[in-house]
């Protein structure tokens, strides 16, 4: 059914949050009031939450086909990624020092690489092309004797590209039967809940994901790692998640994760009808929006992201001016203390300085509707008239608009 | 990023938008460091500036703050137009955020420029 109405405000940045769906909060409530007990504790309180977190692991894992032993409750992406990169690169020092990862990665993975270049692991950057994908045999002739792990993300955050993981899993694979100890690690924190996501048809070793990305809560995440994968712990303290990671459980973030996980697999198929109103949105603003680009892959590539450069216009100002038009969006932009420091992975993907400033993502949501779509639509071509009418890089404009006084 | 309503106001209705083919005078500025670029043009009356235009590309503030200029220098004398400072300018746009002073810095650049440029 076609919605008729003109929604006020409109959210198109769930790359970077989603909203918390109301059953996920239906379900988290009751553990902030009655169900407070402590999972670790034996009495009726504590069993309760333990039987809850159980719930939520195999919730879980049912999400990305795992074993309810391979999930480890972490406090969102940002510490699935650090836990893994870090806690397998210290365990199995003494096999290697050598980690791949990619030049795109998100800072999470790419920062605490450069940390761990600081205490004497040899780094190698992986460039992505102008598709916004690495290359498997790039990965291939990279893997020296010395490599211990590899991290590539699974979908990038900006563009959406998904990456060969498969592909990339196999190779490992066929390495582990001469050499051990060589592990995979994929941030899939922005394709869990969008995509299937399964860690034994990848072929991973380690897998992070975040709640707060499929409408469940901030702050609660968790690392899929394999049966058999040894990591050292970067919060010591108790012998809490089978001491891969100290400290009292969340425990109703775990249920909302729990809750969110089942949620994104009932709805997984929404997805298609997500990536016919992205391939919509994008049909339409090349019809109406003449000198824009669209970024990364449109074969391989999430069905909830579209990335957009706009020529001669910069990204803050279209965000801001369509942010008083009540639409919410991101860009690859970020200009602050007199320097632009453009997403690195548009730079790495080989765009011009000014096609990354002009850089608009729409990130998508199941519960993004057609209306929405087409208030994007009816807005936007406006907004980026305005701009290129001001903008000095705007030679045809500027031709047309001469002023004599 | 938090905006003041003039800023975003001037955001929403950029004013006199264009290169000025009859200006007395002119100036481009760009900070290299980030690429904001802002056209600014003059012109001159006997006693006080008549009209100005601009053109600009960049961060919000960088837009608003050249639009704004032009405004502002419409019917100032020459001394009023050399003598307003970055730190005027700020206020007169209702502060800046933490990091965006440089827009204000390449406006005011731009107005010195185009002053200097002038020979009358």
């Amino acid at each position: 059914m076609i919605e008729t109405y003109l929604p006020s405000r409109v959210y198109l940045d769930n790359s970077a949050s989603t909203k918390l769906a109301p059953e996920v909060l239906a379900a988290m409530l009751p553990y902030f009031t009655e169900q407070f007990g402590n999972a670790s504790s034996i009495h009726s309180f504590g069993q309760q939450a333990k039987g809850a977190m159980d719930e939520a692991r195999r919730q879980v894992a049912t999400l990305i086909g795992a074993d309810f032993n391979e999930i480890v409750f972490v406090s969102g992406g940002t510490e699935a990624d650090n836990l893994a990169v870090r806690g397998i690169a210290e365990n199995y020092r003494s096999k290697g020092n050598h980690i791949i990862t990619s030049e795109f990665e998100h800072p999470a993975v790419r920062n605490t690489c450069a940390s761990l270049e600081k205490q004497g692991f040899r780094v190698t950057y992986l460039p992505i092309y102008e598709n916004g994908l690495v290359r498997v045999e790039d990965v291939k002739s990279a893997i020296t004797e010395d490599t211990i792990l590899i991290s590539i993300m699974h979908a990038n955050n900006e563009v959406g590209t998904i990456q060969p993981i498969r592909e990339i899993g196999g190779l490992v694979k066929e390495i582990r039967l001469e050499r051990k100890h060589l592990f995979f690690h994929t941030d899939a924190v922005q394709s869990v809940g969008k995509t299937p996501v399964d860690v034994k048809l990848l072929g991973v070793d380690a897998l992070s994901l975040s709640g707060h990305k499929f409408h469940g809560p901030k702050g609660i995440g968790a690392l899929y790692l394999r049966k058999g994968v040894r990591i050292n712990p970067q919060v010591t303290g108790g012998r809490h998640e089978k001491e891969r990671r100290a400290g009292t459980e969340n425990v109703p973030a775990i249920v909302g994760l729990g809750c969110a996980a089942e949620l994104a697999k009932e709805n997984l198929l929404e997805f298609q009808n997500i990536a016919l109103l992205r391939d919509y949105l994008e049909r339409e603003i090349t019809r109406l929006i003449p000198e824009i680009k669209f970024n990364g892959d449109k074969e391989s590539r999430l069905p909830n992201i579209a990335n957009i450069s706009f020529s001669y216009i910069e990204g803050e100002a279209l965000l801001i001016a369509l942010d008083l038009k009540g639409l919410a969006v991101s860009t690859g932009s970020a200009c602050s203390s007199g320097s632009t420091e453009p997403s690195p992975v548009l730079v790495a993907m080989g765009l011009s300085k000014e096609m990354v400033r002009g850089s608009i993502r729409f990130s998508f949501s199941r519960y993004t509707t057609q209306a929405e779509v087409d208030y994007v639509l009816s807005v936007l071509p406006e907004v980026v008239t305005r701009l290129r009418r001001v903008s000095p890089l705007y030679k045809q404009a500027m031709a047309i608009e001469q002023h004599k006084y | 990023m938090q905006y003041s309503k003039v800023i975003l106001e001037h955001l929403e209705n950029p004013r006199n938008v264009g290169e000025m083919i009859d200006a007395d005078s002119f100036a481009e500025v760009v900070n290299n460091a980030c690429g904001d670029k802002i056209k600014l043009f003059i012109k001159f009356g006997d006693k006080q500036i008549i009209s100005a235009t601009m053109k600009a590309y960049g961060c919000v503030p960088t837009i608003s703050a050249a639009s704004f200029l032009t405004e502002w220098l419409k019917g100032k004398t020459i001394k009023e137009a050399v003598n307003l400072e970055v730190d005027e300018l700020i206020s007169l746009l209702e502060g800046l955020p933490r990091g965006k002073r440089h827009a204000a810095d390449l406006a005011i650049e731009a107005l010195q420029r185009t002053l200097l440029s002038y020979k009358p």
